[in-house]
């Protein structure tokens, strides 16, 4: 059973996908009994992140590849996740204006947010035509 | 969506799951409602356990609309989850959170 501690996910980049992540993700975090509030966090992370890349990554109409990478430890999650979009590199984003109202209040950037207060670490490569992005989450 | 006329205010039961993939649906719905007249929205989110920056944005933009039309909408019966997201976000601040419906009622009939 020590295999289970790890998945392979691999998502087209179609926002639908979203719900087929969700969907592999249960059923990994079922086999390995995790608790909801890394259930959460976790989900939360991978859909951030998946988001990012399926609406902003590409300039093309083709088909591209997302590929994710979970492996736990007792106390970690390590979330990799390897695209073959444009650079980007989600720890240069500044953080959302948290001082503005309503009219003046964008969203953007709120979601790599998100995966930056969670994450106990970040890291980012440009490898081969690749962004490669490492998190750990704490489980 | 689920949605009740109570007097002018209608309320929305928002979606178990209010991600990335149904965010644009949803925002479809509310940008219907607030041009059909709708001037104030109460977002019940009592059957949500789980929402994304795609849902934060959605209602950013529903309540910016709302306020040009001097309207607003408020928020009730968050989870754990979903209230966590909203404070770290500095969503909390940006809109008024009540715990039951009926709070928000009254604070809307005021």
């Amino acid at each position: 059973m020590k295999k289970s501690t790890s998945c392979r996910i691999t998502l087209k980049n179609d926002i639908a996908e979203i719900r087929r992540l969700v969907e592999e993700l249960s059923i990994f975090f079922l086999k390995n009994s995790l608790v909801k509030k890394a259930i959460h966090d976790i989900t939360l992370v991978l859909e951030e992140i998946v988001s990012n890349i399926i609406f902003y990554g590409y300039d093309d109409p083709f088909e591209h590849e997302i590929k994710i990478n979970i492996n736990l430890t007792k106390s970690n999650a390590l979330l990799v996740i390897i695209d073959d979009g444009k650079p980007f590199n989600p720890i240069q984003v500044t953080e959302p204006d948290f001082k503005k109202g309503i009219e003046a209040r964008k969203a953007g950037g709120l979601g790599v947010f998100f995966v930056k207060r969670i994450a106990s670490k970040i890291r980012y490569l440009r490898k081969d035509g690749e962004n490669q992005l490492a998190v750990t989450v704490t489980i | 969506m689920e949605i009740k006329e109570i007097g002018e205010v209608k309320s929305v039961v928002m979606i178990p799951r209010f991600d990335a993939f149904v965010a644009k649906e949803i925002e479809c719905e509310f940008i219907d409602m607030i041009e059909k007249g709708s001037s104030k929205i109460l977002c019940d989110f009592s059957q949500t356990e789980y929402i994304s920056s795609a849902g934060l944005r959605v209602l950013l933009v529903a309540a910016k609309k709302l306020q040009q039309n001097d309207g607003k909408l408020i928020l009730c019966n968050m989870g754990s989850y979903v209230h966590e997201v909203f404070e770290t976000s500095g969503f909390t601040k940006l809109f008024e959170v009540y715990n039951t419906e009926e709070q928000a009622l009254k604070s809307l009939s005021k």
